[in-house]
């Protein structure tokens, strides 16, 4: 590599030095909230039975991964998070071409859809567990219901966003509507589907949680419900931190298959 | 070149076309006659407005004529295969979740008709028209004046008879313009093909066409049609040093501000 210019290192390092303090002040403040936090249990001036602290729910974590309890409740909030994605994912894709390619059940269908996707999803999870039964099936289905008609809503408006120029240009070339499909409709909308997921993702997540808070014998909404009953406050911390972790797990992950898709375009 | 212009290619007869919304009838062409050879360079000129881009989608077979009728070798052209006719858009439309390559072949593989044949023919003129070392970049990264000549090898890429150009050149600035219209107007020169091209800039239509016709605004309807004779041996941007160039210029000129 060619010398650096002093101009061009200077820029650098005053581009860097932000950066740096960025991820600075955002360990400090991680590190001063687990101190204050174990610092104020240790000293008394918060009751440590209600608000718990850092070491309490560390030992509580190390007991439970050693018993074998835990990473069962992981385990199964993770596959019903996973599998409802994923679930969600594909049917509103196929729904959301379906409506493309009928525009007559589109126009037909968008007062259901608006209504559905403001109605609050929590409502409809009691239902849900009174028709299907108390299964990890009926959990599944709470989460998509969370995520999917939104996911319909903006997938068709922004297949409907693609410039109608380029849906000529196929027409142009010879081809069909399937076509504008195939060759514009769905490589135009990838990232703006690799957004949605990034939204769906949270969004099955919290409906997995209310699933369980209803309905489940397992699971870290499970423990979330059934610690604070029994004052085990150690337990519902500890799974919200937890979700924490899992849910930026699962949105790294998806940033990650981003940022490699977009990578092929530099 | 005589024996050759005596073919006809493309006959249009008192083709009229009106756009229809629920505000009632917007008439956009009448009685639109005319017949283009085999191996003309047919230019249309008229004010915004008067129909231009409607008359290419009746051309290519998008639009069906209310009146009248559109004949290819005289046959009936609507939704007839598209393959005869390249329309080359304003803007060139190239995907960028493509190559240039895969941009290009994307008219035979939407015909499916990726043959090797085709795909060599395709490499072919990539090679001629300078960018086949950039077969493999994206879109982004070439210049305007390429990705208009990418546009070409795409709408050529079908082997169609005719070329409709509409406004090809509009979205570049004027250097740039000045060069691609001389790059294309050479290329379709070389590729022996039939083209009709529409604008509204009255010196691109003297500099690229054999024939000029002149639309008035709304309804379309044709005005002069206007014959250009240069040297044979020019290209678009030599005809534009020519002394002949602006006598044909005032001309049509004249006919566009006459009466409006």
């Amino acid at each position: 590599m060619s010398e650096i210019s002093l101009a061009q290192q200077k820029f650098l390092s005053s581009k860097k030095r932000p950066r740096r303090t960025v991820n600075c002040g955002r360990i400090l403040i991680f590190v001063c909230f687990v101190a204050l936090w174990e610092g104020a249990a240790a000293l008394g001036l918060i009751d440590s039975f209600i608000f718990s602290s850092p070491s309490k729910v560390a030992a509580c974590f190390l007991s439970m991964l050693m018993d074998h309890t835990l990473l069962s409740h992981i385990g199964i909030t993770l596959f019903e998070t996973v599998v409802s994605f994923l679930l969600v994912t594909v049917c509103a894709l196929a729904i959301t071409i379906l409506l493309w390619f009928c525009r007559k059940l589109s126009e037909t269908l968008e007062p259901y859809l608006v209504i559905l996707n403001s109605l609050p999803k929590s409502a409809l999870a009691p239902l849900l567990i009174v028709w299907l039964g108390a299964s990890y099936r009926t959990i599944i289905v709470t989460g998509m219901s969370v995520a999917i008609f939104g996911s319909i809503l903006s997938l068709y408006t922004s297949f409907q966003e693609v410039d109608p120029e380029k849906a000529k240009l196929i027409y142009t070339l010879g081809g069909k509507k399937y076509h504008v499909m195939t060759k514009v409709i769905l490589p135009a909308n990838i990232p703006a589907m690799f957004s949605l997921m990034k939204v769906n993702i949270g969004l099955c997540l919290v409906g997995v949680i209310i699933g369980e808070f209803i309905a489940a014998r397992q699971g870290l909404g499970y423990l979330i419900i059934y610690g604070s009953q029994v004052f085990k406050l150690d337990w519902v911390i500890m799974s919200i931190v937890l979700l924490c972790l899992m849910a930026m797990a699962l949105y790294g992950l998806l940033g990650m298959a981003e940022r490699r898709y977009l990578k092929r375009f530099r | 070149m005589e024996e050759i212009m005596d073919e006809k290619l493309l006959e249009l007869v008192s083709v009229g076309y009106a756009y229809h919304t629920m505000q009632g009838e917007t008439p956009a062409l009448q009685n639109i006659n005319f017949t283009v050879y085999k191996g003309e360079f047919v230019a249309i000129v008229g004010p915004s407005g008067c129909g231009k881009s409607t008359l290419l989608s009746l051309l290519c077979g998008l639009l069906e004529p209310e009146h009248g009728s559109i004949l290819l070798y005289g046959q009936k052209l609507y939704q007839k295969s598209a393959g005869n006719i390249g329309y080359m858009l304003q803007h060139d439309h190239l995907f960028e979740w493509r190559t240039i390559e895969q941009n290009v072949l994307l008219g035979p593989e939407i015909a499916g008709k990726l043959t090797p044949r085709r795909r060599e023919a395709v490499e072919h003129m990539l090679k001629t028209y300078g960018l086949y070392k950039f077969k493999d970049a994206r879109p982004s990264q070439l210049s305007g004046g390429m990705r208009q000549r990418a546009a070409l090898v795409r709408t050529l890429a079908l082997e169609p008879e005719i070329l409709l150009l509409d406004e090809p050149f509009s979205a570049l600035d004027y250097q740039t313009r000045l060069a691609v219209g001389d790059d294309i107007g050479s290329i379709i020169k070389k590729e022996h093909k039939t083209a009709i091209l529409v604008t509204h800039d009255l010196s691109e239509a003297v500099s690229l066409g054999s024939r000029v016709i002149v639309l008035s605004a709304r309804p379309g309807r044709i005005k002069n049609v206007i014959n250009i004779k240069f040297p044979e041996y020019l290209t678009p941007l030599q005809r534009r040093n020519a002394p002949e160039f602006k006598d044909y210029f005032n001309q049509l000129w004249k006919e566009m501000n006459e009466h409006e």
